[in-house]
């Protein structure tokens, strides 16, 4: 078992044995207008260690962004706990930083100003986090961009700003919504390479909601599989994958094993 | 497999301010030439239908006429009440005091109908209903309340300018998007600061469209207002040279009210400029 994990996981476990973030028996039931239920999230139970990265896969409508906004305190479950570093969550914490389906700049401020407005939220210092988010935006490689406006940016770029943005609080969880759904394939797999060498220098926990199989097995050291209809976790699978990974390793046979596993799972007949 | 994880950026060639200005001088060379030309023809024709028409200057007096009587109105001290600049005082003064007043109450009313839904639900209509009935119609009404002076007239004003600035503030306030929206959220943002980064700058694409139609109607509401009664503003002016038959300054006065309004939707439209060159509207204008 323990061969299966990360070595950082592994030792983020021994420093903390305590799960970092800890979902129990949360569910979540939405009312529809005609006056019927629709069960979003049944009985979800997941425990995320400190520094783990792990992908939330399912189909559309499985409740991933449902569980995404439990975790970000964006939403309360109708019943069942979440708890973050063992406190409960009652609401959007500056533990959090989230990145969105869509970059969701602001097109009034300059890509500075827009990775700066978690410290002007937060009422930090200013001229620190100016300085914080040059440096974010040069690691997200957007340090010649600083002083231009969204919509002089494409969309990869945006979405790099916006993660930037999640980084400048320094958040120790980092909850990404299918951050890269929007982009197309190539920039996609270049995002996501970014996105380990972020993850790997920063540390952060990462929980990384995606319908993408091989996005998901790629970046993880959990795929957490969730099922609709209710929407659950039908299976957490441990990638057994070594690290730091490249994109050859999508070509090896440990890899397309996996991935027919959580296809099987998902209940595909064909590749995503 | 050695992987070049630096993006090759950037993608798109960003236009400089400068390139964009030359850009914009050299295609706009047709209107800065044909502007001016076509206004010194029809002035050309008209000068010249009244020549060899023999029209008599009470129907329509010659350009130079006009002119003269602009020049010679305009030349006299802002404190003088027989003088243009007097009058133009008066008149601005109304337009941007009840402008002013009539944008606030349409803003504080998109406000509060925002936030309380259930508010907006049972007002809303009435205020729409009372839309209907035209509100040049209320200014005897307004004169009976607030007298011959200029009260009256702000007031016709704000009432006529606050119904646009209340729809596009209202459309504004929830034209927001929802991610921004929650992005503001997780990071435990307060209502106020939700609306001071976010849902206000959203909101001024809309807010500004609604401030041009209220400019408009503001400029034409006062004029009005002063033609049924007052005892200063160009309004009052102009029905006074209908009085003793005096066309030629009642065009004169036309001319300096057609600048006045012409120079207060510049303000505005520079303003909407400054503020707004980041909505997708404002760049398919070219900026």
């Amino acid at each position: 078992m323990p061969a299966d994990l990360h070595p950082e996981a592994v030792t983020a476990a021994v420093r903390n044995p305590d799960p970092f973030i800890d979902l129990g028996h949360v569910r979540q039931v939405f009312r529809t207008q005609s006056g019927g239920e629709v069960v979003a999230l049944d009985d979800v139970n997941l425990q995320i260690r400190d520094g783990e990265f792990v992908s939330v896969l399912g189909p559309s409508g499985c409740g991933k962004s449902t569980l995404m906004r439990i975790i970000g305190g964006l939403a309360s479950p109708t019943s069942g706990e979440t708890r973050i570093d063992g406190e409960p969550v009652s609401g959007p914490s500056p533990l959090v930083g989230m990145v969105f389906q869509q970059p969701a700049l602001f097109p009034w401020r300059s890509v500075l100003r827009n990775v700066t407005l978690p410290a002007e939220v937060l009422k930090l210092p200013k001229k620190a986090a100016e300085e914080r988010g040059k440096e974010l935006l040069e690691t997200v490689g957007l340090g010649h961009a600083t002083h231009l406006y969204p919509y002089e940016l494409s969309g990869g770029m945006q979405q790099r700003a916006g993660i930037a943005r999640a980084l400048l609080h320094d958040p120790k969880i980092l909850l990404m919504d299918e951050p890269f759904g929007a982009l197309d394939a190539l920039t996609r797999e270049s995002m996501g390479l970014e996105l380990l060498r972020v993850w790997e220098s920063t540390k952060k926990t990462v929980v990384f909601v995606t319908h993408s199989v091989n996005e998901a097995l790629f970046l993880a050291d959990r795929v957490v599989v969730m099922a609709a209809r209710p929407g659950r976790i039908a299976e957490v699978h441990e990638v057994a994958l070594p690290r730091p990974r490249t994109l050859d390793l999508m070509a090896t046979a440990e890899f397309s094993q996996a991935a027919d596993h959580l296809r099987q799972l998902l209940g595909a007949k064909t590749g995503d | 497999m050695a992987i070049d994880i630096r993006p090759t950026v950037p993608t798109a060639p960003v236009p400089t301010r400068t390139a964009e200005k030359r850009f914009e001088w050299r295609s706009s060379l047709p209107e800065i030439i044909g502007i001016p030309a076509v206004v010194i023809l029809v002035i050309a024709a008209w000068a010249a239908y009244v020549a060899l028409f023999d029209v008599r200057s009470v129907i329509l007096p010659t350009p130079k006429a006009v002119w003269e009587a602009l020049v010679d109105g305009l030349s006299t001290s802002p404190t003088n009440p027989a003088g243009y600049l007097y009058h133009a005082r008066v008149t601005l003064v109304e337009i941007l005091a009840g402008f002013g007043l009539g944008a606030a109450v349409g803003l504080v009313l998109a406000l509060v109908f925002s936030q309380i839904r259930l508010l907006e639900r049972i007002v809303h209509p009435i205020v729409v209903a009372f839309q209907s009935v035209p509100k040049i119609a209320v200014a005897p009404l307004f004169i009976i309340w607030f007298g011959f002076g200029s009260e009256s007239k702000i007031m016709l004003v704000s009432l006529v300018t606050f119904f646009p600035v209340l729809v596009a503030g209202l459309a504004g306030f929830k034209s927001v998007e929802p991610e921004r929206l929650d992005v503001m959220r997780s990071l435990g943002s307060s209502p106020w600061q939700r609306f001071s980064k976010l849902v206000l700058p959203n909101s001024l694409p809309y807010l500004f469209t609604g401030l041009e139609i209220s400019l408009v109607q503001a400029m034409t509401a006062t004029i009005v207002a002063e033609f049924l009664s007052g005892t200063a503003g160009l309004g009052v002016l102009i029905v006074q040279m209908q009085q003793v038959l005096d066309t030629a300054s009642i065009f004169a006065v036309m001319v300096l009210l057609g600048v006045m309004g012409w120079v207060l939707v510049l303000v505005l439209v520079t303003l909407r400029k400054r503020l707004v060159f980041w909505s997708a509207e404002s760049r398919r204008r070219g900026h």
